[in-house]
């Protein structure tokens, strides 16, 4: 079923809406939330949660073009939610690497203490993944979004492991020197 | 503002950056193909390979190893390389330890160039024969265990018995072989507390014979081998090979094993050993696994299928797909279907798929890129006993096995006796789950262009090939499965 027709049914109240949504996406949100709690059970849990999340979000929101993408926001939020929080995860350490790695991208001029607004932050960083080539946008967000490990990067891609090291290192270091530009604060 | 709270943000990406993402590369667009891939979560490959050397004129030669102890007296052994465990296995992140992992693990790979030279030849060759007679059977062969274990042959051997031995390695001489198998044990060498691929060789030698010593130094300082001498007419000498090849592929061929006794008579015995385990970079979950059928040449079979709907590596040739699954930070297994109509066995002998096993993915391409994929696995666990003496001889090594022609002389000097090799054996065992894959093989040698599609599905449902590579690139095992319920 397209997206918009499972969005009708969500603005309908219509409970299809759910076991669609499960059929045509279930398997991938367990395995985006999985990825990151390391537990099968935390997982499906998340994924329960974000078929109710969805439910509630629609409407207002009508996610007709990217529904896939919104669930996956949901779902990844929850999870890391679970995983930093409730230390229901079993990849703490992963988290900690892929945390360490974004910190080189935090300009300077911004302290621990300082409180970012979630929303206006992600925006400047969506700018600047949107005016990046298409490779290097997707390999970004999967790593950093879909938090998948280096090696499979490389493997979706066909570039060798360094190859994929190289490219974050640098795309952190323009993000950096973007968002000091940018002066988002 | 801290990284932690960076890595929140990001779950408010714009949605269009976050489904652009999702989509994998496809460069090749065909009619749709099913192909269900069997759970692969975790891999753990052990390979052994050895044989025992045996006099043909039997007669008791004293020997300088006097000590004759039941149990074996350890002569030579090797230094193992320093790996710090893996930083995934601490709780918390430290960067510090990463680092040094890091440092570790590319020092290891760092290898003088051109050091896999031959290697691919000699693959060619090996699996046009090992394969050539499958038959409706499950088959599994570890290329490297065996290109050890005949690397140390060569360096006990002289004259046309070494130089059978190099041609089939597709090696100049012993002391580019000698350099390149160190240099190839080094690159591979993964032992973090998570992953590991570890060859592991040993020599097991007579106490009532005379041994060269300076052989077995070289033996162990550029094959990594441990050099044993005991009474092999005792039971204690022959349950320390037992332990000794237990250790090493942690127990996973005992059964096969299990009535494995050295000959009072021999000579020496080598075994090699690979032992290979890894989880999926991205694991398959217990919870999509399901009931299916798979289509074996004897009939369809019930067994258990791993599903993933996550983008992964797919590649096409003429007469096949593949699709690839990291490990890791230890390679990965590939899984090949052969186009419909034809048997693994066939595509096995095709040019163009054993090119491309031999080449690293990110320089194959013909790759796949699908919008969404879904692969379904089969979960196997399957063993093989291969003996090897007559592939051997259809490669070019004959004197090896004919006694008055083989020459060991540079491991017991010149001699009235007439030595030669009994059986040369490999036993493999490999397991396919939803957390990685195991697998076991040990040969025992008795001495005696692209395009886009929207959807990928790649269904193994029909006989197959797979091949596990290294993280350097070089195949460690390639198997068929007929059938995935027969061990």
């Amino acid at each position: 079923m397209r997206d918009s027709e499972i969005v009708d049914l969500f603005l309908r109240r219509d409970e299809e809406a759910l076991r669609v949504v499960s059929d045509q996406y279930g398997t991938r949100l367990n395995h985006i939330s999985f990825r990151i709690t390391q537990d099968e059970q935390t997982a499906e849990e998340c994924v329960n949660d974000t078929y109710l999340e969805a439910w509630n979000r629609i409407p207002p929101s009508e996610p007709r073009e990217y529904l896939l993408a919104f669930l996956s926001k949901i779902i990844r939020a929850k999870s890391l939610n679970r995983c930093i929080y409730e230390h229901r995860c079993k990849r703490h350490a992963y988290v900690e690497e892929l945390s360490s790695e974004l910190e080189q991208c935090i300009p300077s001029k911004i302290s621990v203490e300082e409180e970012i607004e979630g929303k206006a932050f992600a925006e400047v960083v969506s700018r600047f993944l949107l005016a990046q080539p298409d490779e290097k946008r997707r390999v970004f967000v999967r790593r950093y979004f879909y938090m998948e490990n280096t090696s499979v990067i490389a493997a979706a891609y066909g570039f060798s492991d360094n190859k994929v090291r190289t490219m974050l290192s640098r795309m952190r270091k323009e993000l950096k020197s973007f968002l000091e530009k940018e002066d988002f604060l | 503002m801290n990284g932690k709270d960076m890595l929140e943000m990001m779950s408010e990406l714009d949605e269009k950056v976050v489904a652009d993402a999702a989509v994998t590369p496809i460069r090749k667009t065909r009619e749709k193909w099913k192909i269900v891939l069997g759970a692969v979560a975790a891999a753990l490959i052990v390979g052994i390979l050895g044989y025992t050397i045996y006099p043909y004129v039997r007669g008791k030669i004293t020997g300088k190893y006097k000590q004759d102890l039941k149990s074996g007296t350890l002569m030579a052994s090797p230094r193992y390389p320093e790996m710090p465990e893996n930083p995934e296995l601490t709780r918390g992140y430290d960067k510090e330890k990463s680092q040094e992992y890091l440092q570790a693990v590319m020092a290891l790979r760092k290898q003088p160039e051109g050091y896999q030279d031959g290697y691919d030849a000699y693959l060619k060759d090996v699996l046009g024969v090992i394969f050539s007679d499958t038959g409706n059977g499950n088959k599994a062969f570890s290329p490297l265990c065996l290109y050890m274990a005949l690397g140390m042959t060569a360096e006990i051997t002289d004259g046309t018995t070494q130089q059978q031995i190099l041609d089939v390695l597709h090696q100049p001489d012993i002391a580019t072989l000698r350099e390149r198998a160190k240099s190839i044990w080094l690159a591979n060498y993964m032992d973090d507390g998570l992953s590991k691929l570890v060859l592991a060789n040993s020599l097991w030698m007579n106490t009532g014979r005379n041994y060269e010593q300076s052989v077995l130094e070289t033996l162990a300082n550029n094959y990594f081998a441990s050099s044993y001498s005991g009474d092999p007419s005792s039971e204690k000498y022959s349950q320390k090979l037992r332990e000794w090849i237990n250790e090493q592929t942690d127990g996973l061929l005992e059964n096969m094993l299990s009535d494995l006794n050295l000959d009072p008579d021999l000579m020496i015995a080598l075994v090699s050993t690979v032992n290979y385990c890894g989880k999926w970079a991205d694991p398959f979950l217990k919870s999509e696994t399901k009931d299916g059928t798979f289509h074996a040449p004897s009939g369809d079979v019930n067994c258990k299928y791993m599903c993933t709907e996550t983008g992964h590596e797919n590649f096409y040739g003429d007469h096949f797909e593949c699709v690839s699954l990291p490990i890791i930070n230890n390679g990965s297994v590939r899984f090949i279907l052969p186009e419909e109509g034809m048997t693994p066995e066939e595509l096995l002998m095709d040019e163009e798929l054993l090119q491309f096993l031999n080449t690293e993915s990110y320089k194959w391409d013909k790759t796949i890129e699908a919008a969404s994929v879904h692969m379904e696995v089969p979960k196997f666990d399957i063993s093989s006993d291969i003996k090897l003496n007559d592939y051997l001889k259809a490669l070019g090594i004959e004197d090896l096995f004919e006694a008055g022609d083989a020459d060991f002389s540079p491991l017991v000097g010149k001699s009235d006796e007439n030595f030669y090799v009994n059986s040369i054996e490999q036993n493999t065992r490999i397991m396919i789950d939803e957390e990685g894959c195991k697998a076991v093989s040990a040969t025992i040698l008795l001495a005696g262009a692209g395009q886009t599609r929207e959807h990928f599905e790649f269904i193994l449902d029909r006989p197959f090939v797979f091949e596990i590579v290294s993280d350097t690139g070089l195949p460690l095992f390639v198997g068929v499965v007929n059938d995935p319920t027969k061990s």
